[in-house]
Order: C-alpha cells, then sequence, then structure tokens
C-alpha cells in the first residue's frame, strides 16, 4: 500500500466516514517500523488502538465465577420449585378431602360411636372391665361420705330439746291466769 | 440455553464489556462488579435473547447504562481520587517520552473527552464496531456518530501533536 492511498484512507478516516476495512489497514500500517516521518505522530494512536483491542483483562477464573454463581441460582431455584409444588401439592389433597368429605356426608362433628368388637363376648367383658371400673372409683369416692353418719349422733343430741316442750305446756298455764285476771278487771 | 451454550456464545463478550465499562467507570474493581452483573441479568434473560437482532449489541447497552448509573452514584459522593492518581503518574516534561509512554497518554486523551465521544470512539477504533451496533447503543443517528467520531479522533491526533512538538522543542 503507498503512501497516496494510506494519506487517502486517513483523510477519510478523521472525517469518520472510514470503513472497518480502511480502519484494519491503517492499524496494520502503524505497527510496521518504516512510516513517513510525517506520519509518524499517528503511530501512538493508532496503536494504542491496538494494543487495547487486545487487552484481555479477564480470565479464565472471571468464567469459573460467573459459572459458580449460575449454578448456585440454579440451585436455589430448584429448591424453590420444589417448595412450591409440595404446597401445591398439599393444597389439591386438602380440597380432594374436603370435596370426598362431602360426597360420602362425612361430617367431624356429629361423629357416631361405631362398633369395635366384632365378637359379642369381647364386647361383654371390656364392657365389665369397664363397668367395674367405675364401681371401684365410685366406691373410693363414697368412703368420706360415711362421715355423714356422725351426724345422726349430733341429731340425737338434739333430740333433748324436745323435753323442753314439756316446760312450755306448764307454762301455757300462766296464759290461764291472764284470762282469770281479765274476767276480774271486767267486773 | 445450556450452561455449556452460555459459556461458549456469551462469556466470550466478557473482555469487550469490561473495557467498555473501565473506559466509563476508570476503575477496574467497579468494571469487574458490572461485567459480572451484566452475565448474571444475560443467564436469567437466556430463553428471551435470541430475540434481540444483536446479542452483543444488547450486553454492551446494558453495560453502558449500568457504568453511566454507578458513574453517577459515584459522582454524587465526590470521589475522584483514581482520576488524579492517573494524571499524576505520566507528566513528566524533562524526560522524553518514548513510545509506551505516549501510547499510554492516548488514554488519558480519550479519558478527557466528552463522554458521548468516549464512547463512540471506544466503540469504533478499539472495538471495530459496525454504526448500526453504535448507534443502538447511543441511540444517535448515523450522521451524529460519524460527527462525534470525527471530533474525537481530530482530538486525539491533536493532542498528540501538540505533546510530540513541545517535547522536541524542549530537546
Amino acid at each position: 500500500m503507498n503512501s497516496r492511498q494510506i494519506e487517502n484512507k486517513l483523510e477519510r478516516y478523521f472525517n469518520g466516514e472510514s470503513s472497518l476495512e480502511d480502519e484494519k489497514t491503517l492499524r496494520e500500517f502503524f505497527q510496521k517500523d518504516d512510516i513517513p516521518p510525517h506520519l509518524l505522530s499517528l503511530k501512538a494512536q493508532f496503536e494504542y488502538f491496538a494494543d487495547e483491542h487486545d487487552h484481555e483483562y479477564l480470565d479464565e477464573s472471571f468464567d469459573e465465577k460467573i459459572l459458580n454463581q449460575i449454578s448456585q441460582e440454579e440451585k436455589q431455584q430448584k429448591r424453590g420449585s420444589i417448595r412450591r409444588y409440595l404446597y401445591t401439592a398439599s393444597g389439591i389433597a386438602a380440597s380432594i378431602l374436603i370435596i370426598l368429605s362431602v360426597f360420602f356426608k362425612f361430617d367431624p362433628f356429629t361423629n357416631k360411636v361405631e362398633d369395635t368388637f366384632s365378637d359379642p363376648y369381647a364386647a361383654y367383658i371390656e364392657t365389665r372391665k369397664a363397668l367395674l371400673f367405675v364401681s371401684e372409683t365410685f366406691n373410693k369416692g363414697a368412703d368420706p361420705i360415711e362421715k355423714i353418719s356422725k351426724f345422726d349422733d349430733g341429731m340425737q343430741q338434739l333430740s333433748k330439746i324436745s323435753s323442753m316442750n314439756t316446760g312450755i305446756t306448764e307454762a301455757n298455764k300462766i296464759s290461764k291466769f291472764h284470762e282469770i285476771q281479765q274476767k276480774f278487771l271486767n267486773n | 440455553m445450556t450452561v455449556e451454550q452460555f459459556k461458549q456464545d456469551i462469556l466470550p463478550m466478557k473482555n469487550k464489556l469490561f473495557r467498555l465499562a473501565l473506559r466509563l467507570l476508570k476503575s477496574s474493581a467497579e468494571a469487574e462488579d458490572v461485567v459480572q452483573e451484566i452475565f448474571l441479568k444475560l443467564w436469567s434473560k437466556r430463553e428471551t435473547l435470541k430475540e434481540y437482532r444483536s446479542i452483543e449489541a444488547f450486553a454492551m447497552t446494558m453495560t453502558k447504562n449500568l457504568s453511566l448509573d454507578k458513574l453517577k452514584a459515584k459522582s454524587a459522593q465526590n470521589v475522584g481520587l483514581e482520576f488524579a492518581a492517573l494524571n499524576d503518574a505520566s507528566d513528566n516534561p524533562h524526560q522524553q517520552m518514548d513510545t509506551k509512554d505516549t501510547i499510554k497518554k492516548v488514554y488519558e486523551i480519550i479519558d478527557e473527552l466528552p463522554e458521548q465521544q468516549k464512547l463512540i470512539i471506544q466503540m469504533r477504533d478499539i472495538e471495530n464496531c459496525d454504526f448500526d451496533e453504535i448507534a443502538e447503543v447511543t441511540q444517535l443517528s448515523l450522521n451524529n456518530i460519524r460527527v462525534n467520531l470525527s471530533r474525537a479522533r481530530k482530538k486525539v491526533r491533536d493532542t498528540l501533536l501538540k505533546i510530540q512538538n513541545y517535547e522536541f522543542s524542549s530537546n
């Protein structure tokens, strides 16, 4: 490439009209050592562009860092989706249970007692056991009630009050004295 | 999209996105944070990525937006220390600049450009993006992009020339 062609491309370059191809040619031209003196001041400019274009600031360790973060994020998302799945599944199960209970007229509030024994004799034994247990505990509870008999003793003492009655009938005779007194006063 | 496909098709953009974020943020740590965040966003959108005309333009747009958001938050906190440190190291007028220093100087010149020009010269001259892609990321018309690109390129050229003339005249 002769100097005139280069200068032509440079003019277009500084007017912002050069193509990518032109610019590549210019960068390659300024990489060389035999640059005409009047163009030498431009060498640094094009060299800087070429250097910076190839400057790899980030290496493989950056890739690893990003890929690690991505896989961690994926794991978290998976864990989240399992949880979400469990929520949905238990929700569906609960709804099915409600629908079924309506369908079979299942009412937990008026739960009827069902037979738990198929053999009537075994049921009899169990019932007897239960009733014996009830009577035993009932008797235990009845023991203190015996103390009530002492109340009877007290009542017998109180019967002596009846002798007071006889005294009072005697005192009634005083009223007769009062009657006589009235008659006397009237006369 | 599987992890393997993501690794093969999407992750190789990492350096392109990083260079863009670094251009805007001027901090490697922050640029890496941005690029990391962009890849996680791309992964979460992996099923709809095919709908975009250019995944690369989409990723660059996200990187640009997130970087500018961070930059706004940073300027609100008024942190300019990294920037100051970069300028200090280079200016030494008594020593002739070698090629390496001059190349470094280009970074600083681009860094001083207005945001729009910075973004466009980064995408075109470093990443070699076509104008459609640049239009998508910057939301500018083709003509506007050309004007900004021309200004940015000339600014780099003229500043370098000035520095080199100063070097010659002082020696």
